[in-house]
């Protein structure tokens, strides 16, 4: 112990210049462990919509009236309550359900979907199969929800959802469900919902291998109430976006990547001169008895010190970031912070062999 | 012995000049994106630009006083040698209004017809849109307003994501939303707020965007200058400390006749081979790797590749010159005149 520690002294002799290569690489492989999340979780979300591809699921950009929630026809519900009951579409509300009601489901986020056809669309989410049903997200752990009101209908709650489970909807793009509950609701609620939650579940409206006829009619039925919606086709839609996304997060990858090796090569340049500047010391130490293991384990230290312990505390720290965040992809910085471990076991190698050279 | 002590030095920078090619070239990649957003937030208006994000005011206005001041801003920008454009934000319909009396968007069709009814807003609908679809196969254009007349098809700029057309300004009154006028004066575009408080407008954002800011403000590019110049700092390192290794190499050569310009000469010409290889592998790796990762087909040879290589290459050869010239001319054991 007193070995290494006398090897992160070491390093402290030289702060200023291994506070500088310290803190480049802590940034590097924070920025890195970022873009590398983005990627992982562009990727599930790909995965994610692979069967409403297969399906030419149709999505909807909304454009909202100027002022005002969309006042929806009843037509227009009934519209979508056929398509859902025919297993040509779903719906879902995430963020405008009971919004005057901070007591709602516990004051939990919700995740209200309509359409018997998910479970089919969504097979890695295990959601309860009755219908009206609900689950918790595995962090709740509030005993005292047991059901959720939806206008008079007593949905119960009869499960917990597995940890990391995550709806890949294309519109939500990987919607974390550790902290919601999820209610799988009947179609007949969809009419007694109020302005601003019917607006959502229309917008939200997901149609399966529609005929144009019908996306035309649900374009024009909602045109005519000043809601205009843009379809995108997801087979053609999402694999473009993806590659988009995925073209900017390669850019950073490579980047940091680059700018890593570069800040490694100015360490080992940096690490090969304090071990030549510490060749006499060691000697001294040889002398009088230090074994290489002791030797070998200072320079563990001097290396802890500058290419592991901080961006190994920086990646936890972001870790728990992303978890609390709710981020889809949480333990990627764990790739990195394993990438570090492995470079610096490698330097470690490295130094001993050189400071065996440098001694003779 | 010497040839390989040459080949060591030229992979020792080829491999530093690889690593800041890919890091030049991930600079040149996020200036291009800029640009590419900047010319897509002004649709293609030049000069500077401010953009006006109007909301509906608490001020009463009647109809005719909002219609009275629409044509006075209308007169105003025509007068000024100006161009407004309207864009939706999410809210109202999916389209762009245009006054372009001037004719300063190059994308959208200019009126030079005596006949043209200027008091009917005419539509171009955008090439591939859902509308343009539904125009073309049905003559059905539900986003339209009813009194607009569709009077052509046009490929749609850059930026403007789902928007379905662009139409002329009629008759009928401006909605909020996203207005871009191309001029900063802080002159006109008081009047023109003025003109829209009349309207029954507010501003809720005010924002120019001139060129050098936009540039500055845009994070992308800032981190990717960022890691360019710390990565220059880490090669600057490295080769000052390869170098001041070969410090009593130098001395010798000194002794024996060799001048400092000749040191630096011969290292620079002998390790221009290791840099100029390094800054080309560079260019075309991160190339590849980005087309690799992001799964898309890129040219092996594009005028990306050339630009990062070319600004890598000329920062290289001159960071591995000035690192010779100040470990050659200012070391006391090599120079031994001082």
């Amino acid at each position: 112990m007193r070995e290494l520690w006398a090897g992160v002294i070491m390093a402290c002799r030289r702060w200023q210049a291994m506070l500088g290569i310290s803190g480049m690489i802590a940034a590097a492989c924070v920025v890195f462990a970022l873009a590398l999340e983005d990627v992982v979780s562009q990727v599930a979300v790909l995965k994610g919509g692979q069967h409403l591809r297969e399906q030419h699921a149709v999505t909807f950009t909304p454009y909202y009236p100027q002022g005002e929630p969309t006042q929806v026809g009843n037509d227009t519900i009934q519209y979508v309550i056929d398509q859902i009951n025919n297993r040509k579409g779903y719906t879902a509300i995430i963020h405008n359900m009971a919004l005057d009601d901070p007591d709602f489901a516990g004051g939990y986020p919700t995740l209200i979907l309509f359409g018997d056809v998910i479970p089919d669309l969504y097979p890695e989410l295990p959601l309860c199969e009755s219908v009206p049903c609900a689950m918790k997200g595995s962090k709740i752990v509030d005993e005292k929800i047991n059901a959720v009101n939806i206008e008079g209908e007593n949905i119960p709650v009869v499960g917990t959802l597995p940890a990391g489970a995550t709806f890949f909807d294309p519109l939500a793009a990987g919607l974390p469900l550790d902290n919601r509950i999820v209610i799988r609701a009947p179609t007949k609620l969809l009419p007694l919902l109020n302005s601003i939650e019917k607006e959502e579940a229309i917008t939200r409206t997901v149609l399966l291998d529609p005929e144009a006829k019908v996306v035309d009619t649900f374009i024009t039925m909602n045109a005519n109430s000043e809601l205009y919606l843009i379809p995108h086709d997801i087979a053609v839609d999402q694999p473009q976006r993806f590659r988009e996304l995925m073209g900017r997060s390669a850019i950073y990858i490579v980047g940091m990547l680059s700018f890593l090796l570069l800040v490694f090569i100015a360490f080992v340049s940096s690490a090969r001169l304090t071990i030549r500047q510490e060749d006499r010391a060691f000697k001294i130490r040889a002398m009088y008895g230090a074994t290489p293991f002791h030797l070998s384990l200072r320079i563990g230290g001097f290396l802890a010190a500058v290419v592991l312990i901080p961006p190994v505390a920086l990646l936890s720290l972001l870790i728990v970031y992303l978890h609390i965040a709710g981020a889809p992809s949480p333990n990627v910085p764990l790739w990195v912070i394993l990438g570090i471990l492995l470079t610096f076991f490698l330097l470690w190698l490295w130094a001993i062999r050189s400071t065996k050279k440098i001694g003779g | 012995m010497k040839k390989n002590k040459w080949l060591f030095l030229n992979i020792r920078l080829a491999l530093s000049s690889v690593l800041l090619s890919m890091l030049t070239s991930f600079m040149v990649h996020a200036f291009m994106l800029t640009l590419e957003s900047r010319q897509e937030s002004t649709f293609g208006l030049t000069g500077k630009i401010t953009v006006l994000t109007m909301i509906n005011g608490p001020q009463e206005v009647t109809e005719t006083d909002a219609t009275y001041a629409q044509n006075m801003l209308k007169d105003y920008i025509k007068k000024q040698s100006l161009s407004l454009v309207y864009t939706s934000v999410g809210d109202g319909r999916p389209e762009m209004i245009v006054y372009d009396p001037h004719g300063f968007l190059p994308w959208f069709p200019r009126v030079t017809d005596e006949s043209f009814d200027l008091t009917t807003s005419h539509a171009y609908l955008f090439r591939g849109t859902y509308t343009e679809n539904q125009w073309s196969n049905f003559a059905k254009a539900p986003f339209l307003p009813e009194e607009v007349k569709v009077s052509g098809v046009i490929d749609s700029p850059s930026g403007t994501d789902n928007l379905q057309y662009a139409r002329t300004i009629g008759q009928d009154p401006l909605p909020s939303g996203s207005y871009t006028i191309n001029t900063s004066d802080p002159v006109q575009i008081k009047h023109i707020i003025d003109l829209f408080y009349q309207m029954g407008f507010i501003p809720q954002v005010s924002k120019e965007i001139p060129l050098f800011t936009y540039f500055v403000n845009n994070p992308f590019l800032v981190i990717t200058v960022l890691f360019l110049v710390m990565g220059l700092l880490c090669i600057v390192f490295d080769w000052f400390l390869y170098n001041q290794e070969r410090v009593r190499e130098f001395g010798i050569r000194r002794r024996y006749g060799a001048l400092p310009t000749n040191l630096v000469r011969e290292n620079l010409i002998v390790g221009m081979a290791g840099l100029l290889i390094g800054s080309v592998i560079g260019g075309i790796l991160s190339n590849l790797l980005v087309a690799g990762i992001s799964q898309t087909n890129r040219q092996l040879f594009n005028l990306q590749t050339f630009t990062s290589t070319a600004i890598s290459f000329a920062i290289v050869i001159l960071t591995w010159s000035s690192i010779l010239y100040v470990v050659i001319k200012t070391n006391k054991e090599v120079n031994i005149d001082a």
